[in-house]
């Protein structure tokens, strides 16, 4: 065999190491047929940033390479500057924004006086949403207040923004509330 | 940033024994391994070693270029400790079942007729001279690679120790971002995620230094894209991954400590995970390090 001197002791090192354990004399069939049992999965990892709060940890996400993608699990990532791997009890259960049997998929309405939810479409329930908040919004408008000055503003509504709303869809959802004339905007992350 | 592996032969037998519970497979390679490893542990606490001087001056020069510490040949060897390790070793290796024990039979021989030039073997492997061992194993009818093998296991623990003492030269504020030794410069057989936050190691393939490492890349090639950078995991082994690299093709073994409570001792761990080296294989990756 024919070898350069970095590939030598590359070689001592993969033999000490017991990669070389072939060459050693052992029957490795019983290990070529737990590697043949063994059932092995195929996942990639992204890094992200914990939603739920301001301070920003770093987490890792895990998702399934099998053509699903789902997530099978998030971390901490050691690497980020924040939490060094560290997340907190809501942060470390994250993944089950997505993965979680319990979820709502769909909107689920409890009329005045009713004691059953129930489930309703998606275009009954936006439509609901939409004319209630225009009739609450309308109901308290100020296009001036005391001194006269333009405010164009409504105080009967109050928004909390969801801890589960990323970045973007906070900023899309505060465009929307500014644009409706709200004034009390809070967020999850700042409480 | 280093974390030298030591364990006491009780540590090394038991976790021996867990891992043959969990995968009897293993059975007659762990106790072979066992007794080479046990042996190794032993002759760390005999050792005496001087510590490698490096002058402020040129430590700061390896650290703006990122250079290891040290070459190869620079590493000190106890050559007694060594050659009484390098005996214990033929002896195991005499009596166990391994095609080694002709070889092993043959060095023994060799050193009782004073035929033997153990120096030059052991500065051999260091100044990575193959003509030193290719001369030897012909004159004494031994194969190159068994050579080779106790050669290089009876001077680890020299390694380990020497590697030790020189990590005392780095400081946590200036952490090694490479993908090879900080020491010595080899490349790494192993990852570990350790502790609550899951930080990641690398332990040398050389030496066994181990080093705090980034957590997403290929020590290999350095990508960090994590379009390409992928594992391969088993839910009835949670402690161990396979983390593959699309861009370079290789693959590193991982073990996630805080995944089980069995005793860890990596070079039992490499040694008990040679089937996720064959699936990796089998995917058409190669290890970072060399085979045989």
């Amino acid at each position: 065999m024919n070898v350069t001197r970095r590939e030598f002791i590359q070689i001592t090192g993969a033999s000490a190491a017991g990669l070389a354990v072939s060459g050693l004399g052992f029957d490795l069939s019983p290990v070529k047929a737990h590697a043949q049992m063994l059932k092995t999965k195929y996942a990639k990892e992204t890094t992200t940033i914990c939603c739920y709060c301001a301070v920003g940890c770093g987490a890792i996400v895990h998702t399934s390479k099998k053509g699903d993608g789902r997530v099978i699990n998030i971390e901490g990532d050691p690497d980020h500057v924040i939490n060094r791997g560290s997340l907190c009890s809501k942060g470390a259960s994250i993944s089950q924004l997505t993965e979680n049997e319990n979820r709502l998929v769909e909107p689920m309405y409890r009329a005045p006086y009713a004691k059953e939810w129930k489930k309703v479409s998606w275009d009954w329930s936006l439509t609901q949403i939409a004319e209630r908040v225009k009739k609450t919004r309308d109901a308290a408008f100020e296009y001036k207040n005391a001194k006269g000055q333009v405010v164009n503003r409504s105080t009967n509504i109050v928004s909390v923004g969801s801890a589960a709303m990323d970045n973007e869809e906070c900023w899309i959802y505060q465009a929307l509330m500014r644009a409706i004339g709200l004034v009390y905007i809070e967020h999850q992350a700042r409480i | 940033m280093t974390d030298n592996i030591q364990l006491t032969e009780d540590q090394i037998t038991k976790a021996a024994e867990s891992l043959k519970q969990l995968r009897p497979a293993y059975g007659a390679i762990l106790d072979f391994y066992k007794q080479i490893f046990i042996a190794q542990e032993d002759s760390k606490d005999k050792l005496q070693i001087d510590p490698i001087q490096i002058s402020e001056e040129m430590l700061s020069i390896k650290a703006n270029e990122e250079f290891p510490l040290i070459n190869l040949s620079e590493f000190v060897i106890d050559a007694k400790a060594s050659k009484m390790l390098l005996i214990k070793i033929c002896n195991i290796i005499k009596l166990s079942s391994t095609d080694m024990a002709s070889s092993a039979r043959a060095i023994l021989k060799a050193i009782d007729a004073k035929e033997f030039d153990l120096d030059s073997l052991f500065f051999g492997l260091l100044e990575e001279d193959d003509s030193v061992f290719e001369k030897t194993a012909k004159k004494h009818d031994i194969k190159k690679d068994d050579l080779a093998f106790i050669v290089y296991n009876s001077i680890k623990p020299s390694l380990s120790i020497c590697a030790q003492q020189l990590s005392t030269y780095f400081s946590k504020d200036q952490p090694w971002t490479k993908g090879y030794c900080p020491i010595c410069g080899s490349p790494p057989m192993l990852s570990m995620f350790e502790g609550e936050g899951g930080e990641r190691f690398l332990l040398c393939g050389f030496c066994w230094h181990k080093w705090s490492s980034r957590r997403l890349y290929c020590a290999f090639c350095d990508n960090t894209d994590s379009k390409t950078l992928n594992y391969l995991y088993s839910e009835e082994e949670k402690e161990y991954r396979v983390d593959l690299c699309d861009k370079c093709k290789k693959y590193i073994k991982t073990i996630d400590t805080r995944k089980t409570e069995r005793i860890i001792y990596p070079p039992l761990e490499q040694v008990a995970t040679l089937h996720l080296d064959i699936k990796a294989k089998e995917m058409k990756y190669e290890s970072g390090i060399h085979f045989a």
